[in-house]
């Protein structure tokens, strides 16, 4: 399509690109609103701008967000009127929890009974208050034998690692055990998992200069209490390496 | 073991990244919360990175960021895997919802107009496979090709969430003007990615 063409005011085409840009106000942005709903074509004319204008998007540097974040989040999935939150109800709420002392117990109330984080490994700390340059690297495991599957998650800096299995089986009369393998080679255990929720893993001092970009951490299927061996001897059910997100 | 763990490590992460996202955006919209915790822990960076840069105040940048997963849990029925790309999609989740906060806000913060021809240099991103690095150094290139005052005003409607009117007034020209560099832009914009 020319120039010309979509330079017209009445273009929905034209409409898609601005829309999707942002410059719209007042009657011609509720069209867009209303297209966007209403007609396949336009809201995929709109997908497409919004492809088109992402990697601008890219030159803006990540940041981490509050510890606090996803624990408002994961309360919010589990009131009763969850299907339709509330969203400015949450907002005051969150709002309100930071402003009082209590809060920190409960998020951690909320954080281990939601999202099963094991607060007792690793005591909280108060998150910096500017964004660390340093960027979480994140880790999916999986293999193409096992529909296991796990996330490992580590901001530098920190001293422990947060496991969040997404399908984990638990074996009978078996332990999983957590592996991290640097590139140096030699697999060093980072403890056993449980199955059935996330869990933040300690890393020992010495071990965590080791953590970076495209270290691989593993996960094995041991017998109960872990490879007698120090070494993984049971089948790697998944793997995957460390990346910035 | 080594090397199988070391080839198995490899094998995953080559098929990693952008399919895992989708699969679990696939996953919250069945309803999933540890897959939304997954979708979380994967783009929350990003995601606050565009709220923060948008909003500026951070505060405000964390409830929109609730607000953000809040909305995807609800429309992740929406993506369509086959069509967009998933952090394609969020990212411009969390770009209109910080706009929206921003226009709400009685004290939008007044910043000069982003410049048009002074692009930051795509610099190397580990994070970003081949392919998204290209796409960034393109359209780069291509808003590098517009004229200074159609660039300057969409890269500022897009970082700043301004409209016509809010760019025409701080340009200090008819909303006609502003109207026509914009449209301009965006038309050339358009066929010089489809080079």
């Amino acid at each position: 399509m020319s120039v010309e063409s979509i330079t017209e005011a009445g273009d929905p085409a034209m409409l898609a690109a601005e829309y999707a840009l942002g410059v719209l106000d007042g009657e011609r942005l509720r069209e867009a609103q209303r297209l966007e709903r209403s007609d396949p074509a336009f809201a995929e004319q709109v997908a497409e701008w919004n492809e088109r204008l992402a990697p601008m998007l890219d030159e803006i540097a990540p940041a981490t967000p509050r510890d606090t974040v996803w624990p408002a989040i994961a309360s919010a999935l589990n009131r009763p009127d969850a299907g339709s939150a509330n969203v400015v109800k949450l907002r005051r709420s969150v709002t309100a929890w930071r402003g009082y002392s209590a809060a920190m117990t409960a998020i951690a109330a909320s954080l281990a009974i939601v999202v099963g984080i094991d607060m007792m490994r690793e005591t909280p700390v108060a998150p910096p208050p500017v964004a660390a340059p340093e960027q979480t690297l994140v880790a999916t495991l999986a293999s193409e034998d096992s529909p296991a599957r796990l996330v490992v998650s580590w901001q530098p800096g920190a001293q422990s690692v947060l496991v969040t299995p997404t399908v984990l089986d638990s074996p009978a009369e078996r332990d999983h055990q957590l592996w991290l393998i640097p590139k140096s080679g030699t697999p060093q255990s980072l403890g056993l998992l449980r199955a059935d929720d996330s869990q933040r893993v300690v890393i020992p001092a010495e071990l965590l200069r080791q953590l970076g970009e495209d270290v691989s951490i593993a996960v094995s299927v041991e017998p109960v209490g872990g490879s007698p061996t120090g070494l993984p001897t049971g089948p790697v059910i998944a793997a995957g390496q460390l990346h910035t997100i | 073991m080594l090397a199988e763990m070391h080839d198995r490590a490899t094998a995953a992460t080559i098929r990693t990244d952008r399919a895992a996202l989708a699969d679990a955006l696939v996953r919250v919209a069945g309803g999933s919360e540890a897959a939304l915790s997954d979708v979380y822990q994967r783009t929350s960076a990003k995601l606050f990175g565009i709220c923060l840069r948008i909003l500026v105040n951070r505060s405000d940048a964390e409830d929109v960021l609730q607000d953000i997963y809040i909305n995807i849990w609800r429309k992740a029925g929406s993506f369509d895997p086959g069509r967009a790309s998933p952090i394609t999609w969020l990212a411009a989740i969390a770009r209109n919802r910080a706009i929206d906060r921003l226009r709400s806000r009685a004290d939008k913060r007044q910043r000069p107009l982003e410049e048009g021809m002074d692009v930051p240099d795509p610099k190397p991103d580990a994070t970003r496979g081949i392919e998204d690095r290209q796409e960034r150094a393109r359209l780069d290139g291509c808003i590098g090709e517009l004229e200074g005052r159609q660039a300057g005003a969409i890269r500022t409607a897009f970082f700043q969430g301004m409209t016509y009117a809010e760019l025409a007034e701080r340009e200090s020209v008819p909303l006609g003007t502003m109207k026509s560099w914009v449209r301009r832009g965006l038309a050339r914009l358009r066929d010089c990615l489809e080079r």
